[in-house]
């Protein structure tokens, strides 16, 4: 178990370091951003004072180095060359708003995907399923911002029950998350589903039918734990359309997030920001993975009792 | 009844379902690939020039609307029917062009570490795991805003450089698995040539499940291809891209609400029959692709 965890840790460790030095490099590749930061009247000098200021006079080989100092020992991304402050700064503004978000349409996810797949899963076959499916395909091939913007409308202008955008009342969580939530729980729900039709068909659960156990223990008690497992495993995934709805739905609210600021910061090629947020989300996701493969291993007994 | 009876009752009725060719989802399909083709005779107005006289006319079916906009017009007074249609080429394009090219990609891939296996498998599935791990859009506007001002060819380059991985992994697998059959030794016994057995032995076995695999993604890119247009960081204006025109009603929700709903009902039409035509594909050809 131990060794396992080691080589778990060190393998994210590596991941982290690849992710830091390709982000670092292709933002490199896009030309002087000194020309990019001045009007184009301006002197070499101005231009030479700036690159000097923001350390892109040295050879990239140093700067890298740099970097990866700085980022590892006092966790500075560097300067964003919109807002003139440290790229930390402004992420450590915003990442709270985006955790925020992200909890909240995770809980509108579970309420939604978890009873209406396991419950499909149990009727499998039935109008309740056929129902249940239609919902998850008809949600995945939906735009989030379309739904984001329906929202809108019905919710915010016709009923006034909701503000429109921004994130200044108590209330103004409960569309964005509900479009993230329902964005997420398309494949969440097909995920618990099939997990679930899985352990329904499996032998234990046969037996305990055999046994005589009551049909709501058997799925409460002997399916369900055993199916939420591989839905575990599948956590990347959610995270992975958690970050991308976000972005996209952000930008629909004004939601004050990482996801607004990155879209921002691509907008007016702001690329130490779009570096700092890529290695802030990319360093969430596989932290996520590394935890959600130590829970599994933890969950399941056949990892945690090898060796 | 027992429960065991119902839900074996309940699969046959799914397999009966689910094997029926999805009609309508394939003519709404065929019906938006024709409109992609022949816009330029559909459309019945210039879709990138309007007059702002005609601004905001509402769609036929409201008051003050008119059949010569049968979906109205925009802030710039272009003729939102017009820009649909042509809209159905750039989500089209992207979709497949990105797709074909990222299946060849990764099936040339994945059949590579499959053949030869050891360390270069080892490397390359390495990369294929890292690629996949990656965030889709996020990635994607990423790159896109590296690669310089968005175009058509860099949007769908950065789709590529995201989504072989996909299609490297599977077609390994399938490519491991076929390399055990006997006909592969015997074909390489008689002296048949690497490249010779990648075409006309594995190639061919790996063929339905990535046809079923490309379909379903068609789907997904045309979903992603419609969140970078509606974020700014697809294929810039004027040409109608889907989610441009969502992004450009947006600010219109309460004033005009079809400048922006109308593309984004074609948007979740055309992805809907994508998807469901894919299901199809899908349990006609692997069944045992039906968990993903």
């Amino acid at each position: 178990m131990s060794r396992f965890i080691l080589a778990r840790l060190l393998q994210a460790i590596v991941s982290l370091f690849v992710l830091v030095t390709v982000v670092f490099f292709l933002v490199r590749l896009t030309g002087d951003p000194a020309t990019r930061m001045i009007p184009p009247q301006a002197t070499e000098e101005v231009a030479e004072n700036l690159r000097r200021a923001f350390g892109l006079d040295k050879p990239v080989m140093v700067q890298y180095g740099i970097f990866l100092r700085e980022a590892a020992f006092s966790l500075d991304l560097g300067t964003s060359q919109k807002f003139i402050r440290p790229v930390t700064d402004l992420l450590k503004l915003r990442i709270g708003a985006s955790l925020q978000l992200a909890v909240a349409s995770m809980a509108v996810a579970l309420f939604i995907a978890l009873p209406l797949g396991i419950y499909s899963a149990v009727r499998r076959g039935s109008r309740f399923d056929y129902v249940a499916r239609a919902f998850s395909i008809a949600g995945g091939s939906l735009p989030s911002f379309l739904v984001g913007l329906l929202m809108i409308r019905f919710f915010a202008v016709d009923l006034g029950w909701f503000p429109i955008s921004g994130r200044d009342e108590v209330l103004s969580i409960v569309l964005p998350a509900l479009t993230l939530g329902w964005f997420v729980s398309a494949s969440f729900m097909r995920l618990t589903r099939s997990s679930m039709l899985e352990v329904l068909d499996s032998e234990y659960v046969k037996l305990a039918r055999i046994k005589g156990v009551s049909e709501v223990a058997v799925i409460w008690k002997h399916a369900l734990k055993n199916a939420l497992l591989p839905v575990v495993t599948y956590s990347t995934v959610i995270f992975a359309a958690i970050v991308g709805g976000a972005i996209v739905i952000e930008t629909v609210f004004a939601w004050p997030g990482i996801g607004k600021l990155l879209v921002d910061a691509v907008l007016q090629r702001d690329f130490p920001m779009i570096q700092g947020t890529v290695i802030l989300i990319g360093a969430i996701f596989i932290v996520t993975n590394l935890l959600t493969d130590l829970l599994y291993a933890f969950l399941n007994p056949k990892i945690r009792f090898a060796r | 009844m027992t429960v065991a009876e119902t839900a074996e009752l309940g699969a046959s009725r799914e397999r009966a379902g689910r094997s029926r060719v999805p009609w309508l989802s394939l003519a709404f399909l065929i019906l938006v690939i024709l409109a992609a083709v022949f816009a330029s005779w559909i459309a019945p107005h210039d879709p990138e020039i309007g007059r702002l006289r005609d601004k905001l006319i509402p769609p036929f079916w409201q008051e003050g609307g008119s059949m010569d906009h049968v979906f109205g017009t925009d802030a710039l007074g272009r003729d939102v029917f017009s820009r649909v249609v042509f809209g159905a080429r750039v989500s089209l394009a992207v979709g497949f062009l990105s797709v074909a090219i990222a299946g060849t990609v990764g099936t040339i891939v994945g059949m590579i570490a499959g053949f030869y296996k050891g360390w270069v498998d080892a490397l390359l599935m390495r990369i294929t795991d890292m690629t996949l791990a990656l965030p889709l859009i996020l990635m994607a506007i990423v790159l896109v805003a590296i690669l310089g001002d968005p175009s058509f060819g860099k949007v769908v380059l950065a789709i590529v450089v995201l989504r072989w991985a996909f299609y490297a992994r599977q077609v390994r697998g399938e490519t491991l698995a076929v390399m055990e059959q006997p006909y592969v030794d015997l074909a390489r016994i008689s002296g048949a040539s690497t490249v010779r057995i990648m075409f006309r032995h594995v190639l061919p076995n790996v063929m339905p499940s990535l046809l079923v695999l490309a379909t379903l993604n068609v789907a997904l890119i045309i979903l992603v291809e419609a969140s970078l247009s509606f974020l700014g960081a697809g294929i810039p204006p004027p040409t109608p891209a889907w989610g441009l025109m969502v992004a450009d009603g947006r600010d219109l929700i309460e004033l005009a609400w079809w400048v922006s709903i109308i593309p984004g009902i074609a948007i979740f039409l055309t992805v809907l029959a994508v998807n469901l035509v894919g299901d199809w594909v899908r349990d006609r050809f692997d069944p045992k692709l039906r968990q993903l």
